[in-house]
């Protein structure tokens, strides 16, 4: 059940209700049950893996904790990251593995003919595995106790509002609120619609009408010109953040309203000043995830632990410090990519942001002395807005490859954006080369109209350091309805309504 | 090596490796104080601070490490 449809609309006040009526003791309960026919609505086969994967590492983690001796303790949690991912692997990137070593092997004149399994990929699965997985190594670690309730811990790993695409929530941050009876409060139900109406209007209103114009380039991709090319990759940029962007404040909207907090997931992400602070402003969930699961490992394992050390003692200790790093950041932003999808373009996408990151970290001192050298950090705002441009320029570089199926399609707009700018020759030509894309001047007025009103508002959320529901808490009650009426008329009639999932459903 | 001394020995690490020779750390002192302190230049710290100390930190210490308080605890307790 997405929450762009009909059935969400029916599903989510009769969820809330029930939610606030039953008795405590039947609360979570409740939320599971709802929770697996949320989940079922999709594929009721599937709901059997989430069921196996908690149950899994469910086990796994009371068996880590009851485990004194360490390496029985490594043991545990290697079956349990095994089985978990060789779910994921099976499910998700069987196909593309066995395709690359059909492709390795064939010149080599070895003939390969791998087993065909034809499996549908089960929607969020990247989303819960990582999330439970996270839990486990938490447990391992120390950082918290194993969840002795099957029940909460079932809850945690299939709560609705955030199953399908996160946010992945940390054990830490949400188990305790399972144990927690959360009973009807006014501000929470306000708080929670708030944040759902916005995530709506990003999602129906925003990222679907944007869709239009981006599935029309990637159709028609030898039909437009250079600039309706770059145009075309600013609208995928706005459509891929208010996609995953409204359906993670959907998600943390819902949960608020039955009294939960979710984390936020995304903060301004187009406004950072660099790459490193992009991650740190988007899909701040997964980035997190990588960093203490993933980048903090590779980081502290033997092998880069020693070659710190051996570079350190022969003398080269700038090198001792930006080669390792590098090594695990490029392995986290591999396995970034792939996590995204099972295609080398994700691979690509992400490979691209390591380099970004590595590029940027080696050369920091350096950029910051040439800064004082030459007086350029004293100029006034323009560099903070150079800064913030050049990081939104990489990111859609990076774009290319993310939304393109095939690498022909990437190389083909990395080629051909600078050709084509003739059309400024005649002016309104130009503007009907523009508003071709998205196939109608109506819905390129829609586009430009809301993204402009999200910006502004963003700029606002920044300048007051508040979210919108926090400021439009502080308006009188006259103009805060005048708000919902626009948001809710802009929602129903301007809004793509189809068959449009969200685009993070296929991680 | 008591808490004062081990701040003292600290100072320097900091200043190394976010490349600031006025920096000043105290207890309270957070990564939200220190311009460059991110995630890559935690650990970098962290395994100067090892080196420094003869140590080694666990993963959840170097996850809940909310402060330079926290790292002085642990040194304190862990260094001979």
């Amino acid at each position: 059940m997405a929450f762009n449809s009909l059935s969400f609309l029916i599903f989510f006040p009769i969820a809330v209700m029930g939610y606030y009526l039953v008795p405590n003791k039947m609360k979570n309960l409740w939320l599971l049950v709802l929770s697996y026919y949320f989940y079922m609505c999709w594929n009721a086969t599937y709901a059997l893996l989430i069921f196996f994967s908690t149950a899994s590492t469910y086990l796994c983690a009371r068996l880590i904790q009851k485990i004194a001796e360490p390496r029985g303790k490594k043991l545990a949690l290697g079956l349990n990251i095994g089985v978990n991912l060789g779910i994921l692997f099976l499910f998700k990137y069987y196909e593309m593995f066995t395709q690359l070593l059909v492709d390795i092997l064939d010149p080599l004149g070895v003939v390969f003919v791998p087993a065909k399994l034809s499996l549908l990929l089960p929607v969020g699965i990247s989303f819960y595995t990582f999330q439970a997985l996270g839990y486990s190594i938490d447990v391992y670690r120390g950082t918290i106790e194993h969840e002795k309730s099957f029940l909460n811990y079932a809850l945690f790993v299939s709560f609705f509002p955030q199953l399908v695409a996160g946010p992945i929530e940390r054990s830490e941050n949400l188990l305790p609120q399972f144990r927690q009876v959360h009973t009807f409060q006014y501000d929470n139900v306000a708080q929670g619609l708030r944040i759902m109406l916005l995530g709506f209007f990003k999602k129906v209103v925003i990222a679907d009408n944007a869709g239009i114009a981006v599935d029309r380039m990637y159709t028609y991709l030898d039909k437009f010109p250079g600039p309706v090319l770059i145009f075309g990759v600013i609208l995928f940029a706005v459509q891929v953040y208010c996609d995953f962007g409204g359906y993670s404040d959907i998600a943390v909207g819902a949960a608020k309203v039955m009294g939960f907090d979710l984390m936020r997931n995304f903060d301004h992400p187009y406004f950072a000043q660099s790459i490193a602070e992009f991650w740190r402003r988007w899909h701040i969930s997964l980035g997190g995830w990588f960093r203490d699961y993933l980048f903090y490992p590779v980081l502290r394992s033997k092998l880069c632990m020693n070659m710190m050390r051996k570079l350190n003692k022969s003398g080269h200790r700038q090198l001792g410090r930006i080669l390792p790093t590098a090594i695990a950041q490029m392995v986290v932003w591999f396995t970034t990519g792939l996590w995204h999808g099972a295609a080398w373009t994700f691979v690509a996408w992400g490979s691209l942001h390591g380099i970004y990151q590595i590029v940027g970290n080696a050369t920091q001192s350096y950029r910051k002395k040439l800064a004082k050298k030459t007086g350029w950090d004293r100029v006034p705002v323009l560099p903070k807005l150079v800064r913030i441009v050049t990081t939104f320029t990489l990111v859609c570089v990076g774009y290319v490859f993310f939304r393109s199926a095939t690498f022909g399609q990437a190389y083909y707009i990395l080629t051909h954006w600078y050709r084509g700018w003739g059309i400024f020759a005649d002016p309104a030509g130009a503007v009907g080369a523009f508003v071709s894309l998205a196939d109608s001047a109506y819905i390129t007025c829609i586009i430009l109209i809301s993204t402009a009103a999200l910006w502004l508002l963003e700029l606002y959320e920044r300048k007051k350091n508040q979210r919108f529901e926090q400021i439009v808490a502080e308006l009188t009650l006259p103009v805060q309805w005048c708000i919902y009426y626009v948001m809710l008329f802009a929602i129903a009639l301007f809004g793509a309504f189809g068959q449009s999932s969200f685009i993070y459903f296929q991680f | 090596m008591n808490r004062e001394e081990i701040l003292e020995q600290l100072q320097p690490i900091f200043a190394e490796v976010f490349e600031d020779d006025t920096l000043v750390v105290t207890e309270q002192t957070t990564a939200a104080d220190v311009e460059k302190w991110d995630s890559l230049s935690h650990l970098t710290l962290i395994y100067e601070v090892e080196m420094n100390f003869g140590i080694k930190f666990q993963m959840k210490e170097i996850l809940e490490m909310q402060n330079v308080g926290a790292m002085v605890d642990i040194i304190a307790r862990e260094a001979k």
